[in-house]
């Protein structure tokens, strides 16, 4: 299965712990910063929403790269 | 130009008195009126705490239109916010459950701290950039309704310009400051709901007075009669009803529930029931308490919520399920009466009704009350309005 179905399968079963771990490969499979920090914030977000125990690492990188307060 | 109701009536004295006009219990726009005068701006109960009892739990609740929801955060204070996202304005909590990390608002994922705090607004500035120099989450955070714990009831002051809680209720604390120990919710077997064809005020009518009970609950009758009760009246307010012949419930062998501590001579057979106006119904035993939450639906529909308390954790559950099933059949006898009051207010010649000043003071003293809600709330519109002038 492809990331992007397994990311579409998480989404379609409300796993919200599984898609901050599919956002982040996802954020290593893509060239440019922008896409990048795209797939870390949604990665993020959903790591907030469950309490994931990596969520104030996720936040660090954001901060450190200049798009999250 | 909607006609205000004449409410000169209801706040003679109750010898002299008629109860609140028809349109109080079958008019749209007096219940808008009310909904204004006699809820938002007062202390109303909301729901209890006892229903999001873990960090984290949190659930929606309509309130007179108004959506709300209710949550325990991560410092276990509990906190009641508007339902709304401050973003597109999307519904935040659609469900009853428990928020892990933040709240997540389903259409655009602005989340927030179960404290309200505005955390993260994902792509704001753009694809990755979770920052915008027009965004300032500072003053974002959701809008936290005014709110205060007692008796394990969640009141709500929506406009948050009540006085004080313990100011406004002062009276019933006082009365009742022998019972303010800890309170454990039966569970399952101590809560159930009811949903009645009757203006929300119909059912804190029925509730504060004895007269009805030879009638419509015979069976309590037998062995409390209506002279073994007395009225509870304190103008401005609350009212209800007190008994002095509460008798214990018992399983089998005899067990009763254990009884709250330290309690005076009076409540070894004596029993209190206390309108907390504007809708709110609590009951007190020596072994039990109660509490009844009004949530009106429409001018004709109201959901009440009962939720039955004991002093120990850990009751007997058979004597809890069978004191539910006792209050419940209760209840459910005083629904024909509401219904058909409400119904009866179809007839467009009634008055509002006469008081029996020996038998229907508390009743009076809820329409005093609301009627002077009433005409606060438009004597200060009208202040407004020559301001405006």
């Amino acid at each position: 299965m492809s990331l992007n179905d397994k990311i579409i399968k998480a989404h379609q079963n409300n796993n919200f712990s599984l898609l901050v771990e599919l956002y982040q490969e996802a954020a290593e499979n893509v060239s440019t910063f922008q896409e990048q920090n795209f797939f870390r914030v949604q990665a993020y977000v959903y790591a907030l929403e469950v309490g994931h125990y990596l969520t104030p690492i996720l936040r660090r990188q954001l901060v450190n790269d200049g798009v999250e307060e | 130009m909607h006609n205000k109701t004449n409410l000169e009536l209801v706040r003679r004295h109750v010898s002299e008195a008629n109860g609140l006009p028809n349109e109080h219990y079958t008019d749209p726009y007096v219940f808008d009126e009310e909904k204004n005068s006699v809820l938002f701006s007062q202390w109303a109960g909301l729901d209890v705490c006892s229903e999001i009892p873990e960090i984290g739990d949190s659930k929606p609740i309509n309130f007179m239109g108004l959506p709300l929801f209710i949550i325990r955060d991560i410092e276990n204070i509990v906190r009641v916010f508007q339902n709304t996202c401050r973003h597109r304005g999307m519904i935040l909590v659609e469900e009853t459950k428990k928020i892990q990390g933040a709240i997540r608002c389903p259409y655009h994922s602005w989340c927030y701290s179960t404290e309200g705090k505005l955390v993260s607004t994902p792509h704001v500035g753009g694809p990755g950039q979770n920052t915008d120099a027009n965004i300032d989450r500072s003053k974002l955070s959701l809008v936290e309704i005014r709110s205060h714990i007692w008796r394990d009831v969640i009141w709500i002051n929506v406009d948050g310009c009540a006085k004080p809680f313990e100011e406004v209720m002062a009276n019933t604390i006082e009365r009742w400051k022998e019972l303010d120990q800890n309170l454990y919710h039966g569970g399952d077997d101590g809560k159930f709901s009811l949903k009645v064809q009757s203006n929300w005020k119909l059912a804190v009518e029925n509730y504060c007075e004895s007269y009805h009970l030879p009638w419509v609950h015979p069976g309590l009758n037998s062995y409390s009669r209506l002279e073994d009760h007395y009225n509870i009246v304190e103008y401005g307010s609350h009212s209800g009803q007190g008994s002095l012949v509460y008798r214990q419930l018992t399983d089998d062998k005899g067990q009763t529930f254990p009884d709250f501590e330290n309690l005076s001579e009076k409540w070894s057979t004596g029993a209190e029931y206390i309108a907390l106006y504007p809708n709110v119904l609590l009951g007190a035993h020596r072994d039990h308490a109660y509490a009844i939450i009004l949530l009106p639906l429409s001018f004709s529909e109201t959901i009440e919520n009962i939720h039955i308390y004991y002093s120990k954790p850990d009751t007997d559950p058979f004597l809890k399920k069978k004191n539910k099933d006792q209050w419940k059949e209760i209840f459910e006898e005083d629904i024909f009466v509401v219904e058909g009051m409400q119904a009866g207010r179809l007839g467009i010649k009634f008055d509002g009704g006469r008081f029996s000043p020996k038998m229907d003071e508390p009743t009076h003293c809820f329409h005093d009350w609301v009627a002077s809600k009433v005409d606060d709330f438009r004597n200060y519109n009208q202040q407004k309005t020559n301001v405006t002038e």
